[in-house]
């Protein structure tokens, strides 16, 4: 092979782009939405990872971003929830303009940190704030399509959402946690005055709340905490502080959109 | 996560596939050691900053640049000056 050749392949461990067509499309708040894509030769993903997401202008102009993977592996078909930002150059078009049909480039799974398999058994204990929840979300779902291994995982969900509107997989969750052996999810609001009969929460996340809705360091969990950078960190240091193994709190941190 | 703009706050995560054009291994999980105060940690919890034409991942501690990353018309830029080791960790053992 000639060496200009050998120099213009990538390194081993690069990812290619592929070419994602979309499927279907899902309307969960006035502002998230998802995707449902088929991708020829997709090789499969872990709970929790990520792909990234690549536009192409008429002109030429490249943006990318990163977005978590909704749906569980094994899944018949990738799903992305896409959280539209004002003034953002990719999430507007992904979820207000992408229709049936439409093709992007994405590349992936990426990342090996922010996973879980129903393999480590031990007790789960996921923190979402805002579009946060996408990837705890893909948890869930692997977990609740692991049959008995998934119901022998003790799961909690404390999830912090602006507005009851603004609950992502609102329904969803609700029917999981119905379930024999379903995760117990805490909802809390931080924007809104709780409608009559709410039984969630009604403030940010802090020390007492995840006291009382968290996995207790007893049991020994797997905690995962995806959100907006200062809930993250807020949400961290306080579960060290409540006797959390840090290294066993796994973290992931998006942009300027904040939940709270 | 989903990352939009220009300098956010996010972490390594988000330059995962970025850091899978330079590395053979996922480095999102590779313990890194800060050359500025020495904390080892995946990076993956460093904090990622301007991933438009490259990257620059800092240390959560002492906001020492770890791991700088430029696009480049001849091809990627590495500058590991802030890293005393990265290790290519088994992802069996995490």
């Amino acid at each position: 092979m000639p060496v200009t050749e050998a120099a213009l392949r990538p390194p081993a461990g690069a990812l290619p782009w592929r070419s994602a067509e979309v499927v279907e499309r899902v309307a969960e708040t006035r502002r998230a939405t998802t995707l449902v894509l088929d991708v020829p030769g997709w090789p499969g993903h872990l709970a929790g990872q990520h792909v990234d997401v690549r536009l192409t202008a008429e002109d030429g102009y490249q943006a990318q971003r990163s977005y978590s993977i909704a749906s569980p592996p094994k899944a018949p078909r990738l799903a992305l929830t896409v959280e539209r930002l004002e003034g953002g150059e990719v999430s507007p078009w992904l979820a207000d303009e992408a229709r049936p049909g439409d093709r992007f480039e994405l590349r992936g799974p990426i990342g090996g940190y922010f996973t879980w398999s129903v393999a480590m058994s031990r007790p789960l204990m996921l923190v979402g704030g805002g579009s946060g929840v996408v990837p705890l979300m893909a948890i869930l779902r692997h977990r609740a399509a692991s049959g008995d291994a998934g119901r022998a995982v003790h799961a909690r969900l404390l999830y912090s959402a602006r507005t009851v509107a603004d609950i992502i997989y609102h329904q969803e969750l609700q029917r999981l946690s119905a379930e024999p052996g379903g995760p117990e999810v805490n909802l809390t609001l931080t924007r809104e005055r709780p409608p009559d009969g709410w039984k969630g929460f009604d403030r940010r996340i802090d020390v007492p709340m995840l006291a009382a809705a968290g996995v207790a360091p007893e049991m020994d969990p797997d905690l995962y905490v995806c959100g907006p950078t200062p809930m993250v960190e807020a949400v961290a240091n306080a579960l060290v502080g409540l006797g959390h193994e840090p290294a066993r709190i796994r973290t992931e941190r998006f942009g300027p959109t904040g939940e709270g | 996560m989903s990352a939009e703009g220009e300098c956010s706050t996010l972490d390594g995560n988000a330059a995962g596939g970025l850091l899978r054009e330079v590395f053979a291994f996922d480095a999102t999980l590779a313990p890194t050691t800060c050359a500025g105060c020495g904390r080892t940690r995946p990076m993956a919890e460093l904090m990622l900053y301007a991933i438009e034409l490259g990257a620059i991942l800092r240390c959560p501690s002492c906001d020492q640049a770890v791991v700088r990353i430029g696009r480049t018309p001849r091809g990627l830029w590495l500058d590991l000056r802030g890293a005393t080791t990265v290790v290519a960790a088994d992802p069996a053992t995490p």
